[in-house]
């Protein structure tokens, strides 16, 4: 099978273009270059995988990864995009046996120790982090996936796992098993392994959306007290109030008469660092935004609820820092109406 | 030790359990634009105003990330709403005001970037009286203009 540097039999115009445009290019890129997600367009990985794995892995995504499931498209629209898909390299569908792979996994563990988990982790939980960073640089090579990822053991069959441990990953650090030494039955033994991860599935961290999008409190003080009371908690809190305004200041006339909502930022540095370099998105939340907002006579502390992130943005590296959020967040408002 | 048949189908079972409660695409809206990220920023305002939204200045959150090891410097959020409306639901919904006003995220990557907002739809689950649907529903399909329209910009 030939491997030319371009392609192209891909058609932008298809319906499977344009929704690969609509939902898959943000993360993939335009041709399937890669970015924050895998790259698309590689004959290894096209030369590895099965329409079927392309079109499992759209629809299911992979749970806390990044990558989202894709619950609503039709069937016609997921085999679309996976037409689409196989339409960026040369490389034509594989055809692997439906057979499962049968080998030991316990002698696949130990080789799974020796050879895989240095970059898939010891549990095979993948490489640290996500592709959603500021400063990882593009040209590094992708982050190693997650092989004890349920939607990554509903896509990938025995043989597609055995085929490309065999063949490699040209342009990343996924190398030939067999030019390390290692035997066929050596190779049916890690496949039996990594196969395995599926009985831990249960006890795996799920993320879950919190029932309320909204912490709340109400104080017992005044408007104006309740603001610096605010200001003192974060204060105390060993942040700092980076900016305070009230809601929708640049966009409400400020002279459209008297408003009592009232926004207070805060942030320090750990927390943006930390948020940021775990998922840049979460600059939507960042810096710390709490609202004091007085409502027919009652005032109110309100901030959004730190526990949905992770879920919202279907990325586990988010959840120390989310709950830890939360707990500030918890602290802060409780000092303030207390 | 054999994984059985029936372990096989378990992945699939465990990602419909999940269904409920995981992210589902559509809850955050993302986009590639092939702008650059100042050329995308103008974009972006551009494509709001041109919808009758007013934006607020773009807000740097990076400051200061560069200095912490960081090498992207280039992130910006950009608020928007229409003020009548902003401050009507401020007034008559207080616990819908820490999602307000709406806001999209905008970061460099290479020379293109990126533009992240949460959909408008997203909040639809937590709040739903029905003149808040319609709002959302308003919104959403405004920002879909609005990020498409800066995708597709050359």
């Amino acid at each position: 099978m030939g491997r030319p540097e371009v392609t192209s039999d891909r058609d932008e115009g298809s319906e499977g273009g344009r929704l690969y445009a609509l939902h898959c290019s943000a993360c993939h890129g335009n041709y399937g270059l890669g970015g924050v997600g895998i790259p698309l367009a590689l004959d290894d990985f096209l030369e590895s995988v099965t329409d079927r794995y392309i079109a499992l892995t759209i629809r299911f995504g992979r749970p806390g990864r990044v990558m989202p499931p894709f619950p609503r498209l039709t069937g016609h629209e997921v085999l679309a995009i996976t037409k689409y898909i196989r339409s960026l390299h040369w490389a034509d569908e594989p055809q692997f046996s439906s057979e499962p792979v049968v080998g030991d996994p316990v002698a696949g563990r130990g080789l799974f120790a020796a050879f895989c988990a240095q970059c898939h982790g010891a549990n095979g939980e993948g490489g640290q982090g996500t592709g959603v960073s500021f400063s990882r640089p593009r040209f590094k090579s992708i982050l190693a996936p997650a092989l004890n990822n349920a939607g990554f053991l509903a896509s990938a069959s025995d043989q597609i796992i055995k085929h490309s441990l065999i063949q490699g990953r040209e342009g990343t650090p996924m190398r030939s098993v067999p030019a390390l030494g290692l035997s066929e039955q050596d190779i049916n033994d890690l496949v039996s392994y990594i196969r395995s991860f599926q009985n831990q599935l249960t006890k795996q961290v799920i993320i879950k959306r919190p029932a309320d999008a909204v912490l709340l409190q109400q104080s017992p003080y005044s408007y104006q007290q309740t603001i610096e009371n605010v200001k003192k908690a974060v204060a105390d809190s060993d942040y700092s109030v980076v900016r305070e305004q009230l809601l929708g200041e640049g966009i409400i006339d400020p002279d459209e008469g008297e408003r009592k909502q009232y926004v207070i930022y805060f942030a320090n540095l750990e927390m943006l660092s930390d948020g940021l370099g775990r998922d840049p998105r979460i600059g939507l939340f960042l810096p710390g935004k709490i609202v004091i907002a007085e409502y027919e006579g009652v005032v109110k502390v309100l901030t959004s609820n730190p526990k949905q992130y992770a879920a919202l943005f279907n990325n586990m590296a988010l959840n120390d820092f989310a709950e830890a959020l939360y707990r500030t967040y918890r602290t802060i408002l409780q000092a303030a109406v207390l | 030790m054999k994984i059985c048949a029936c372990l096989r189908k378990w992945p699939v079972i465990i990602l419909m359990l999940l269904a409920p409660s995981a992210l589902w695409a559509g809850d955050l809206l993302m986009v590639r634009s092939q702008l650059s990220f100042s050329d995308t920023q103008s974009k972006i305002e551009e494509e709001i105003n041109a919808l009758g939204y007013f934006t607020s200045t773009p807000r740097r959150v990076d400051i200061d990330l560069v200095s912490a090891g960081f090498s992207n410097g280039t992130y910006s959020v950009i608020a928007y709403g229409k003020p009548d409306k902003i401050k009507a639901l401020a007034e008559n919904y207080p616990e819908l005001t820490p999602f307000l006003p709406p806001q999209i995220v905008i970061f460099g990557e290479r020379k293109e970037s990126l533009l992240v907002a949460m959909s408008p739809l997203y909040l639809a689950e937590f709040f739903t009286q029905p003149e808040l649907i319609e709002t959302f529903k308003l919104w959403n399909r405004d920002l879909q203009i609005i990020l498409e329209n800066v995708r597709d910009a050359r």
